[in-house]
């Protein structure tokens, strides 16, 4: 089991895309585990017909705003934010080897 | 001393030209430097972007064009906030260095309404902690006791407040970030009803839970900041189309014939036996008002820290992907592909807290895996939202302790899962989105203060002021100056 865990937080690591030491990854794995034990009582209760609540929104329907077009950041602006940049286009290593 | 008025009372002078918002506005520059070195709340200060709207607020006010109750009132704002032209870090290494290229849409109303923005203030990298020592940028202290936290995430806005280094800030609370904190430190903190306060331009946590609220030092300066603050908002999908009622309108109205709720499930074995006191003797003070007092079960309530950390870091998870070092925020040097520059760039970027939520909500989320923990999860929470919803067929608000304890020590070592036990009693009402406030009900015999948490009916934070207020016109702490910043 905890060899298990262990498999799975270096996998669900490189899901989220963490760049985890070895260290890191052992720690991670132990307390892990000891939330899972805890988060295990849920399994406990009947929920037998009990509708999942997605979200706290109280009110029945969102409002839609009106499909039209709003003034928005613009490329320079956001292209500004970039720690990388040429112009208004963001630079990123080379995708395609 | 203009620093030691409350909110309310400045407001006052400021609309009767007794002081200018500019001899405020300096007189609290002079106050942040005499407290920051101690308590370290402020991550910025910024002194030139305050001076400049203080200077536009007396030229309202000469004009007789004073825009109300905020205008020229230095207040300071959570680093969760977007303001234009200000870095935002949220606590975060990854941040450093991202300036904000837009208001969200809480600051651009506090600016609407005249308020002085001075700076931004501490907090637990994206308001994952309890206690602000998970911000990357060195924790902030109680001021009623440095060597303790002032809680959190929002623990640099409850020690500002507490310290009189504003007259007011903002936070947000996804867990108890506004109240715990608030507690802690003796202020007054109120997270509305989800959907009352529009979440656009807040660095978002968990995007179902997150919500944007004041802390003041008395309720009817949160009162006051609600209001400016309150209403439906295009930019967010989740903010609420329903009309602001007048906050500070019931404030005086008393308790009388109102019934208050005191649920079983909040008063814990292990809890400190000064916060009990306190609080049971709050509820005393309540039924001496004419309040009826009537036990009640929230019977789910045990369940919900499982359920919160299951939701929550799986809401985490998706939000943070967006931190990856191509469009903004820092990157890791060096990297030779695209996947090697994100995934080095959050380690890199991320402090140990947010690591260890994003691999619990990733967890939670894979094949394999949701329907046991996040479905099953989202189903015990419409559980809680029903305890709530029942309850409050017979009473009009619940009475609790805000946290097991008052603040604790700086630096003490405890595994997660124990840290997340002392947020037990103010998870519930973010599950059910449901409004709470924290107001301050007494001190410990070491003086730390400890808060009461009032829990409301949806949309009624109005009837959660009027019932802070009452208690805070039999017991008011509000004007005892921590002695560390004394």
């Amino acid at each position: 089991m905890a060899q298990d865990l262990a498999a799975q937080v270096r996998r669900v690591a490189a899901l989220s895309n963490l760049a985890l030491s070895e260290g890191e990854l052992g720690a991670l794995a132990g307390e892990l585990s000891v939330i899972l034990a805890h988060v295990a009582e849920l399994h406990a209760l009947d929920l037998a017909g009990v509708p999942p609540m997605t979200h706290a929104a109280l009110d029945e329907a969102p409002p839609l705003r009106e499909d039209s077009v709003c003034p928005s950041l613009g490329a320079e602006r956001a292209a500004a934010l970039a720690p990388e940049r040429e112009g208004t286009q963001v630079v990123v290593p080379r995708v395609i080897e | 001393m203009i620093w030691r008025m409350t909110l309310g009372e400045l407001s006052a002078q400021l609309a009767s030209r007794a002081v200018s918002a500019r001899e405020a506005t300096l007189q609290q520059l002079e106050r942040i430097d005499a407290v920051e070195p101690k308590i370290h709340a402020f991550l910025r200060v910024d002194r030139e972007g305050a001076l400049a709207m203080a200077d536009a607020a007396d030229a309202r006010i000469q004009a007789g064009r004073r825009r109300g109750p905020l205008d020229g009132v230095p207040l300071a704002l959570k680093d969760a906030f977007n303001q234009l032209g200000t870095e935002t870090t949220a606590g975060s290494k990854i941040l450093r260095g991202y300036v904000s290229p837009y208001d969200a849409t809480a600051v651009a109303r506090l600016k609407d309404a005249g308020a002085v923005l001075l700076g931004k203030l501490n907090m637990d990298e994206f308001a994952m902690g309890s206690s602000t020592e998970h911000s990357a940028f060195g924790p902030t202290h109680n001021p009623w006791d440095l060597s303790r936290t002032p809680g959190g995430s929002s623990g640099g806005s409850s020690a500002a407040v507490a310290a009189r280094a504003c007259f007011g800030a903002l936070g947000t609370d996804t867990g108890g970030s506004i109240r715990q904190p608030a507690s802690h430190c003796g202020v007054v903190g109120l997270k509305p009803t989800y959907g009352r306060v529009s979440r656009y331009g807040v660095v978002a946590y968990a995007s179902s839970l997150d919500q944007v609220g004041p802390l003041a030092r008395t309720v009817a300066d949160c009162a006051l900041i609600l209001q400016a603050i309150a209403g439906p908002d295009p930019r967010d999908a989740t903010s609420a189309a329903r009309a602001v009622p007048d906050f500070g309108a019931g404030l005086n109205q008393g308790v009388a014939g109102l019934t208050l709720g005191v649920p079983s499930e909040y008063f814990v074995p292990g809890m400190d036996p000064e916060v009990e006191r306190a609080v049971r003797a709050a509820v005393e003070t309540y039924e001496a008002l004419g309040a009826r007092v009537v036990p009640v079960s929230l019977p789910h309530t045990r369940y919900a820290l499982s359920c919160y950390y299951l939701l929550a870091t799986a809401e985490a998870s998706s939000n943070l992907a967006r931190y990856d070092g191509v469009k903004f925020g820092q990157r890791a040097a060096g990297a030779q592909s695209v996947g090697e520059m994100v995934a080095r760039t959050r380690a890199e970027g991320f402090g140990p807290e947010v690591k260890r939520r994003i691999v619990l909500g990733t967890y939670a989320l894979s094949a394999g895996y949701y329907d046991a923990y996040t479905l099953r999860a989202q189903k015990v929470r419409t559980l809680i939202r029903r305890d709530f919803d029942q309850v409050f067929e017979r009473v009009d608000a619940l009475l609790t302790p805000t946290a097991p304890t008052p603040a604790f020590l700086l630096g003490e070592r405890a595994p997660p899962l124990q840290r997340y036990l002392g947020d037990v009693f103010t998870l519930s009402c973010n599950l059910a989105g449901i409004p709470g406030l924290s107001v301050p009900c007494g001190f410990t015999h070491a003086g730390l203060p400890v808060g009461m948490q009032l829990l409301g009916k949806p949309w009624d934070e109005a009837g959660l002021l009027r019932l802070a207020a009452a208690y805070e016109r039999e017991n008011d702490l509000s004007a005892r100056i921590p002695g560390a910043v004394a």
